[in-house]
């Protein structure tokens, strides 16, 4: 009967269908595994996360390299001036905010109705582990916790991410960027005695009277550049940017300025307070490239892995040749996934 | 009588401050300095250079400020509890902090230029006080407790709109800023923008000590004033006018530095007695000796500086409780 030949045929081609699915589909939704996160805890997650949350903004920056169309929001708004440097996937992603403690606040609700499949929360920073996996266990999703309090954290955060992602070939090579780039500054500035290191200021706010400690996470990169930062001390607080006066900066004897402001170069160059700052006398303020993403500090991230090969130069040019546009290209395209143009790298650089 | 003495004091904090300072200067530098200005002694001229930089470019800039701005917290301060005849009016009473912490955030969080930065929390300073006095006129003629009441409002308003701002600023380097601006200092003042505010304040302060007349006609109420041919609403809105003014100023000028407008008043009032006419040049002078004295504590005790504001309150907060415990009867 044709009827039933036509049923026959059907139920071959569901099964058939169904077959393809299997095969096509390395791991479907509902399928699960256990793996270890950063944080040692044992956990399950889903075989293939479909749509994850960076709950920290470091974490969403690295994820950004990673696994930008995974990424169900952002922390905070991107910059509107550098769209053109952004990937295409994450320009509309919506603002959602973080767990970071101050800025923008997540809502977990919010959240619950984006219906992630994994968070991915920074550890030990804002929120103690126990409060971070609490309030997420609320909305029923897994979490696993990325440990980025150095800039080697970042290699062993992204080769841990490719394992999560399915993604070890272009993690792996990300990691070991990060382990190369390390290594060859370390080495090229290794000898350097204490006495020669370059004395830089770490200039902050719009006045340049706001700094941070040389033991303090956010000028980790000078420190592994070879630099001196002059202002010696333990870092006290998380947000950091500490008061210190001309007087002071004055007598520390500065060689060589980096600002995070652009408004304070003029300032500097145009006030009596610097004038007798060695670095201002000599001209050597040097602006912090930040588009897309700053490249030493506020968020600190991955980015690091180019701004210490970048002042490794700038403070020992003999020492670190570096072609600085050919990197700062290859490292776009491999991290940020654009290329950029001669002109795009000249903004970056202005 | 007590009054003769304030200048001298003054005289004697602003040397002491221009003395002292992070970079090591020992006391045969500052008097070489002072040698070679007179043209006495023979300095190389490096050096020369050097201590010029430090004494008179950036130190004095900031006794200067220093200077300034507590004359003016204070003098507004008393002025505005005169006008209000209450103790515990400070000059943030209608609204200008809240107003310039919300003008300064937002320069900070559309130029973070520092010149825009100080201009709109001046404007905006001046803005949030006209709004306090717009609401309390809004249903009929402003008496003093509506004036107050609307000052509130205003300054709640301006508080919440920081809010807003900190909300919409940018966590990695705008949000610091904010928080750093409002912690006030008096590190960024050079003597170019000195000459800009300086004589507004002088003007301003100068003032309100000639109010000081009327202030006391005022405070014997407003008919007794009317009476002794005193203008009692020019009066009143002018001293408050010249008090938003100058503190706004200093505002702009220093961030928020908490307590000197409250407290000095009381330590004059002490001093010299409830005369208006003498507590507000007392309390300019006190005032000024005093935030001179506490931001050199500021700069030197560690390498990183203390926060002014804190300083302030650190020594201002013991200060005002010995004064409240010997001035209850002055207000009773």
């Amino acid at each position: 009967m044709p009827s039933t030949r036509l049923f026959a045929r059907n139920r071959f081609l569901c099964a058939l269908l169904a077959l393809l699915a299997l095969a096509t589909a390395p791991a479907r939704a509902g399928e699960t595994r256990e793996i270890t996160d950063m944080a040692g805890r044992k956990i399950v997650i889903p075989a293939d996360p479909r749509r994850v949350f960076g709950a920290a903004p470091p974490v969403a920056v690295t994820l950004y390299a990673i696994a930008p169309e995974r990424l169900i929001g952002i922390n905070v708004p991107l910059r509107g001036d550098e769209k053109s440097l952004y990937r295409k996937e994450a320009v509309d992603l919506p603002v959602l905010g973080s767990n970071a403690g101050m800025g923008r606040q997540l809502n977990l609700e919010e959240i619950a109705a984006m219906r992630p499949d994994l968070v991915i929360a920074w550890l030990g920073f804002y929120q103690e582990k126990g409060q971070v996996e609490a309030s997420f266990a609320k909305i029923n999703v897994p979490v696993i916790f990325l440990k980025l309090d150095t800039l080697d954290d970042y290699a062993d955060a992204f080769a841990f991410l490719g394992r999560v992602f399915g993604r070890e070939a272009q993690a792996n090579e990300m990691a070991a960027y990060i382990r190369d780039a390390l290594a060859r500054v370390r080495k090229a500035t290794a000898d350097i005695p204490p006495a020669e290191r370059l004395r830089v200021y770490y200039a902050e706010s719009p006045d340049g009277l706001a700094t941070d400690c040389d033991k303090s996470f956010h000028t980790e990169p000078i420190l592994i550049a070879g630099g001196d930062n002059i202002y010696h001390c333990e870092q006290t607080s998380h947000v950091g940017m500490e008061k210190i006066s001309v007087e002071q900066i004055v007598a520390l004897k500065p060689s060589l300025i980096l600002t995070q402001n652009k408004g304070f170069i003029a300032l500097a160059k145009g006030s009596a307070l610097w004038r007798n700052v060695e670095a201002v006398k000599n001209g050597r303020i040097v602006d912090v490239p930040h588009a897309p993403f700053n490249w030493l500090d506020r968020p600190p991230s991955y980015m690091r892995a180019l701004g210490v090969q970048w002042l490794a130069n700038l403070f020992y040019p003999a020492r670190f040749p570096l072609d600085v546009k050919a990197e700062t290209k290859k490292f776009y395209r491999l991290f940020l996934g654009v290329d950029i143009s001669d002109a795009d790298f000249s903004r970056i650089m202005e | 009588m007590r009054l003769a003495l304030l200048p001298f004091l003054l005289l004697a904090v602003v040397l002491v401050a221009l003395s002292v300072g992070r970079y090591p200067l020992a006391p045969s530098d500052i008097l070489g300095f002072l040698g070679a200005c007179l043209g006495l002694v023979d300095l190389p001229p490096e050096r020369f250079d050097l201590l010029r930089n430090l004494i008179v470019e950036i130190r004095l800039p900031r006794v200067l400020a220093a200077g300034l701005i507590g004359a003016s917290l204070s003098a507004s301060g008393a002025s505005f509890q005169a006008v209000f005849r209450n103790p515990l009016v400070s000059p943030g009473i209608l609204g200008v902090l809240g107003g310039a912490g919300f003008g300064a955030a937002l320069g900070i969080l559309y130029s973070g230029d520092f010149l825009t930065i100080q201009i709109s929390a001046f404007a905006m300073g001046l803005v949030a006080v006209g709004v306090g006095v717009l609401i309390a006129n809004l249903f009929g003629a402003a008496s003093m407790v509506t004036l107050v009441l609307g000052g509130m409002i205003s300054g709640a308003l301006f508080a919440s709109a920081l809010s807003l701002v900190k909300y919409a600023a940018d966590p990695y380097d705008q949000l610091p800023a904010i928080v750093y601006w409002m912690m006030g200092s008096l590190g960024a003042v050079d003597l170019k923008q000195l000459k800009g505010a300086a004589p507004a304040i002088l003007i301003g302060v100068g003032a309100l000590t000639l109010a000081g007349r009327a202030l006391d006609a005022l405070s014997m109420g407003d008919d007794e004033a009317r009476s002794l041919g005193v203008p009692v609403q020019a009066t009143r809105y002018g001293v408050i006018a010249t008090a938003t003014l100058v503190s706004s100023l200093s505002v702009s000028l220093a961030g928020m530095i908490g307590w000197v407008g409250l407290v000095v008043p009381h330590v004059a009032r002490l001093a010299i007695g409830p005369t208006n006419s003498k507590l507000l040049p007392a309390s300019a002078l006190l005032g000024a000796s005093f935030l001179i004295a506490a931001d050199s504590v500021a700069r030197n005790i560690t390498r990183a500086e203390i926060p002014i504001g804190v300083v302030t309150e650190l020594l201002g907060i013991p200060v005002f409780v010995l004064v409240l415990g010997r001035a209850r009867r002055a207000w009773a």
